[in-house]
């Protein structure tokens, strides 16, 4: 597939993916700066290790949902570039099949977000030993973080997938944005579906927590919060990794069939 | 008799309920630079990109060296270098990181293969500076250079020359011709630049809405095909009455000034012969011939808004 390191080059010669870098790590202070220097709440949860401040901060930031956006917007942006920029002209006319060339991009940027994830949590993890220490950081705690890495991994680049799949309909940046958000709405409606029409295990969003059940719940004293959290997985690795790889495919398989059949007449 | 490199055949195409081509059926010859005219919404880009995969036709076939597009399309491809309207490009990337792009699909990017094409189409010096700083003119050079990095059989070009400077209109028709003289590549090329597809072109295509027009294919005009000679003399009137006796003119048609005779091409130097032999002082003889200009306004009066009677 030569069109996977082309594009993957292409995207980074682009120098949006380092600016993606610097943006996620400085953005990750923030959080950083009110949980240590304004709320001081690092110090004050039980047990104040490592692992634990590491739960804390991630939690606020994916809370948040601005790395999730952000990698949203950036793959469906680099999904119509060429489209954007009128090289799908030149795109489609390479000795290389149409269906090999929508999935060397995909996979060319799907590349690029496992560097914007890795980036994601390096930093914090590094602010986290940085502030808090790593002393009390066991080899358990680490084969779970290791486990935690390999989930979130999975889950963003199943969101990255969808997106980047609904933004192949589209033909501008703006409109491919558009399109990957509102993928991401219809996922969030399908959590208010009736149990007995799709159960709940299945339903993609119900299980963007499921990451952050591999780690442990740094609100543990505080008796409203032990109950009902996201620090608890409810289901099975395996339904995870089902849902994280069939989902995107409701998308994927009608982008292809679009993107082979389609006339490039822009 | 050598086959065609690329052969058209029965190509019809529709935009839902608009039929943009009917029927077309065309071929071009190895190392030949054929010209494709029309007015606006003739048919001529949708054509071009029916004959890159870039819309696929609703009929027909399209092949190229044997490979039929539909069924072996890669092998297609691989031999042909598209520039389809105006040329697209990432405004960040450089002209030359434009070529290591589609020199690593294509399996040639190898850095010296890059400077020679940068160089061929006058890019050189402008390698490193970003697209979003290039004009009009380089932009299209640029997109010439990126449809001819892997020296394809085949180049299709559509309005190459919109944008260029007339030193760029010369240096791209240069181009043109030594690709096709120097590497036996066959140039499909449109434009709306008569005289410029007049002075490249071997051939010439017409179409019309969606229609290629039958017997439209038309002599660029070279030297040796010259049918028509015009004559200006000293006295012209001696000048009729002594051709109209040879037999070997077969037309004197005397103008306001000057003589038009249609004689074969090869007894032009004895017309000239016999003008001096009869001591007529001869003025001016040259080529006339009609331009493509008038056959083009043969074909679409009203600039090709009136169907043609």
């Amino acid at each position: 597939m030569p069109f996977v390191k082309t594009e993957f080059l292409h995207i980074y010669a682009t120098r949006v993916p380092q600016a993606c870098y610097l943006a996620i790590t400085a953005a990750c202070y923030l959080w950083v700066f009110q949980l240590y220097h304004v709320e001081k709440i690092a110090t004050r949860m039980a047990p104040p290790n490592f692992f634990y401040a590491f739960s804390l901060l991630f939690f606020s930031t994916w809370k948040s949902l601005a790395f999730p956006v952000t990698v949203i917007c950036c793959a469906a942006s680099w999904m119509v570039v060429e489209n954007q920029h009128g090289m799908i002209r030149v795109c489609c006319a390479q000795p290389v099949a149409r269906w090999e060339y929508l999935v060397g991009k995909m996979l060319a940027i799907l590349g690029h977000v496992v560097l914007m994830t890795l980036v994601y949590l390096g930093a914090q993890l590094g602010y986290v030993a940085l502030y808090s220490g790593v002393r009390g950081f066991t080899s358990g705690q680490a084969a779970t973080l290791g486990r935690f890495v390999l989930h979130q991994m999975v889950l963003v680049l199943a969101l990255t997938w969808i997106a980047v799949s609904a933004a192949s309909f589209r033909k501008t940046s703006g409109a491919a944005i558009v399109a990957a958000c509102l993928a991401m709405i219809f996922l969030g409606f399908m959590t208010t579906l009736p149990h007995d029409v799709l159960s709940p295990r299945y339903v993609f969003m119900r299980l963007s927590v499921f990451p952050i059940g591999d780690l442990p719940n740094p609100f543990g004293h505080w008796r409203d919060f032990k109950a009902d959290n996201p620090f608890r997985q409810i289901y099975s690795p395996l339904n995870f990794y089902l849902v994280m790889f069939i989902t995107p495919l409701f998308f994927f398989l009608p982008a292809l069939f679009h993107f082979t059949r389609r006339d490039i007449t822009e | 008799m050598r086959p065609p490199l690329l052969e058209i055949a029965g190509v019809n195409k529709t935009f839902g309920k608009s039929r943009v081509l009917s029927d077309i059926s065309f071929s071009v010859g190895e190392a030949e630079v054929v010209g494709f005219v029309g007015p606006n919404g003739a048919g001529k880009t949708t054509t071009m990109k029916i004959m890159c995969g870039l819309l696929r036709a609703d009929s027909g076939t399209v092949s190229l060296a044997g490979f039929d597009l539909r069924r072996q399309p890669q092998d297609f491809l691989a031999r042909v270098g598209v520039l389809i309207e105006s040329p697209g490009m990432f405004p960040s990337l450089s002209a030359g990181d434009h070529l290591a792009y589609l020199g690593r699909v294509r399996g040639c990017h190898e850095p010296a293969t890059i400077a020679r094409t940068l160089a061929a189409v006058g890019l050189a010096a402008d390698s490193r500076k970003p697209a979003r700083q290039f004009s009009l003119g380089m932009k299209q050079r640029l997109g010439i250079a990126m449809a001819i990095l892997h020296q394809p059989q085949l180049l299709i070009l559509d309005e190459p020359m919109n944008g260029l400077d007339p030193s760029g209109m010369v240096k791209l028709r240069e181009l043109v011709r030594s690709l096709c003289r120097d590497s036996g590549i066959s140039v499909f090329i449109s434009s709306h630049l008569l005289h410029e597809v007049e002075q490249v072109c071997d051939r010439v295509l017409f179409i019309r809405e969606g229609r290629l027009l039958k017997h439209a294919e038309v002599s660029a005009g070279r030297l040796a095909e010259i049918a028509a000679v015009y004559v200006r003399t000293g006295d012209d009137a001696a000048a009729c009455a002594l051709l109209r006796a040879q037999s070997f003119i077969q037309e004197v048609n005397p103008l306001d000034r000057g003589i038009e005779c249609r004689l074969p091409a090869e007894c032009v130097p004895r017309l000239a012969e016999l003008l001096v032999a009869a001591r007529i002082p001869l003025c001016e003889l040259g080529p006339r011939r009609t331009s493509l200009e008038q056959v083009y306004l043969t074909y679409y009066p009203e600039g090709g808004s009136q169907p043609i009677q």
